[in-house]
């Protein structure tokens, strides 16, 4: 069975690319078929499975759900787990419930069941904990345009408990990172779209986290300055920060991330690198074909299949009862 | 431009040692938010000037125009003042009304910018951000009080119980002014918009002013807005700031003499605005605390 999903419309003109992707590992959303914890429901090899037993985890997430007031399920049973230094990438399309799981993971949204443990903290009992240890860049450009690039970042420093001493220095340093030490003084309202995206991503590292959240960075922007974001990203990951990020699109996440999960529905449809999930390269569009036993995956496809195609959307069958 | 380069890019060992923070306290997050608010009025002196000029405009038009005529209902209750020092009282009352409006109008602006969640996102206290910006808004709308009443004494009104006199005068401004603030900021949340928090905020502005004791006394007005200007927490604001500026009782809608003087003019109309602040502070609080909580509404 093909199950085609449109993950995006083309980031623009020049970048048109197509895919088909071909998930052997297909992790169910039912939890019936075993622990959640073998490294196939990571999508990981054995070889990254051995070593991460060693490693530290910076997210550990089991049956995440949130449901919002209104019935809707933007979260339907997430499982996944992200080791430190990881550059993890959610791939799906809009509203598939990429941006609600990064706010439970940053404090924002209280999951309605699951656990969530952040850098080892729980977001239920210890969310102070866990908003000192990451950085949240939010999707829509979060800056004061009434303060200059230096204030903006300043403010950071101080609200994240920045010792005194160290700000300046911090400021400079974050500066220089994303290229905006010349345009220190200007306020934020006069730069471009792509400057003031920077200038938000300065914004989140300025306690130096060893984690950052990172959604949807390049939305809008044209590829130059995408690519240039790209690049501090890399540099942040590179000193050892683990990065989750969303994107729409498929050549981001193949670009930077180590891991990738497909998210659908508020639930994670395929999982793995960016190699073992791609295949092909050319166009917009995703195809996920499930594979496996077709009796493991039947009842599951029978609720899902309508939901899958963006172009005929119906209601969920699991919302009903919500 | 310089493409980035990975220079003086630390390893992770020494990002983690680099992890140290001095911490958050109440007051140093209190301090934090009160200086970016303060940043931004100074950053933007149209808003400052804007809220300023309405209330210029009454109180030089009004004195100008109305002067000859209302000074003569004035005094009939009143013996012995001229209109100036008549109105003063109710121009920084006025101008608290006007400068709390922008409160919320800040507060929809962070929302729309983002700067709210990131806001929220960081370790800061919660309380101590938002009692950070109502502080930086409560000492503009001080200051302006302290500009209208320097104007006021220029145009030729008497503070009569003098520079302690001004000082409670902009106190009472303040108090005033909690109240609004408080229901602007209730405003921003339920609207979420700036356009509809001004519109909404302003609406009720000219109502309060003239259904009040403010311009004329009561004594002087129909019936039906003698009634109305007892519910209109403007008259308290506005008599108990009278009754500083002229050092008598002068409060029209509650009458006490527990105290003897003008404190009996002064302390009612407290009392009534404490109560108001106290209402409708818990009423933003607790809208603000919803809309800034975790929980999935």
């Amino acid at each position: 069975m093909l199950t085609s999903i449109v993950i995006s419309e083309p980031a623009s003109k020049v970048e048109v690319h197509r895919c088909t992707v071909y998930c052997t590992n297909m992790s169910s959303p039912t939890s019936d078929d075993g622990p959640r914890e073998s490294p196939d429901d990571y999508g990981a090899s054995e070889q990254r499975a051995s070593s991460a037993a060693t490693e530290r985890t910076a997210i550990d997430v089991d049956d995440l759900e949130l449901v919002y007031a209104d019935g809707t399920a933007a979260v339907d049973g997430v499982t996944m787990r992200i080791p430190e230094g990881e550059f993890f990438g959610f791939l799906g399309p809009n509203g598939a419930g990429k941006t609600t799981t990064i706010k439970v993971f940053a404090t924002l949204l209280s999951p309605t069941s699951g656990e969530v443990v952040v850098n080892g903290f729980d977001v239920r009992s210890e969310p102070r904990k866990i908003r000192e240890t990451i950085g949240y860049m939010a999707q829509e450009t979060s800056i004061d345009p009434e303060l200059t690039a230096e204030e903006n970042i300043r403010f950071a420093c101080e609200a994240y408990g920045v010792p005194r001493g160290e700000r300046s220095d911090r400021v400079a340093e974050l500066l220089d990172l994303v290229d905006l030490g010349d345009v220190a003084d200007k306020r934020a309202e006069e730069f471009s779209g792509g400057m003031k995206k920077r200038l938000d991503a300065a914004t989140a590292l300025v306690h130096r986290p060893p984690l950052v959240f990172l959604d949807e960075p390049t939305t809008g922007l044209d590829p130059k300055a995408r690519n240039r974001l790209w690049e501090y990203f890399r540099r942040i990951n590179d000193r050892g920060t683990t990065i989750l990020l969303t994107t729409q699109y498929l050549e981001e996440a193949d670009q930077l991330c180590d891991r990738l999960a497909v998210i659908l529905d508020g639930t994670i449809v395929a999982d793995g690198t960016p190699a073992e999930l791609k295949r092909r390269v050319g166009g917009e569009v995703l195809d996920v074909e499930l594979e496996g036993g077709e009796s493991e995956h039947a009842e599951w496809k029978s609720q899902r299949k309508s939901t899958c195609s963006r172009t005929q959307p119906s209601p969920k069958p699991r919302l009903a009862s919500a | 431009m310089s493409s980035p380069d990975s220079e003086g890019v630390a390893g992770t060992a020494a990002m983690r040692d680099d992890l140290q923070r001095s911490g958050n306290t109440f007051l140093g997050d209190f301090w934090v938010n009160f200086k970016r608010w303060n940043l931004k009025a100074v950053r933007n002196p149209f808003v400052l000037v804007v809220s300023l000029v309405q209330p210029i405009i009454f109180l030089v038009l009004f004195t100008e125009v109305f002067g000859n005529v209302a000074g003569g209902a004035v005094n009939q209750g009143i013996p012995g003042i001229n209109y100036e020092t008549f109105l003063v009282p109710a121009i920084a009352i006025q101008v608290a009304l006007a400068a709390a409006i922008t409160s919320g109008i800040g507060l929809v602006n962070d929302i729309e910018n983002g700067m709210f969640e990131k806001v929220l996102v960081t370790p800061m206290n919660r309380t101590a951000v938002f009692l950070g910006k109502t502080a930086a808004e409560v000492f503009r709308i001080a200051i302006q009080i302290g500009i209208i009443l320097v104007l006021g004494v220029l145009l030729g009104a008497e503070i009569v119980s003098g520079f302690a006199g001004a000082i409670g005068i902009i106190a009472i401004g303040v108090l005033f002014s909690l109240w609004f603030v408080a229901f602007s900021n209730a405003l921003a949340i339920l609207t979420r918009d700036q356009e509809s928090t001004i519109i909404g905020a302003n609406l009720l502005q000219f109502p309060l002013l003239f259904l009040s004791s403010a311009f004329l006394p009561l004594d002087a007005l129909p019936g039906w807005i003698q009634t109305f200007a007892r519910l209109n927490p403007v008259t308290y604001g506005v008599d108990a700031a009278r009754s500083l500026m002229l050092d008598r009782d002068v409060m029209t809608v509650i009458e006490v003499s527990w105290f003897g003087g003008t404190l009996d003019g002064v302390l009612p109309g407290i009392a009534v605005l404490l109560g108001l602040d106290i209402v409708l502070g818990g009423v933003a609080v607790y809208l603000l605390s919803r809309a800034s909580s975790s929980d999935v509404k």
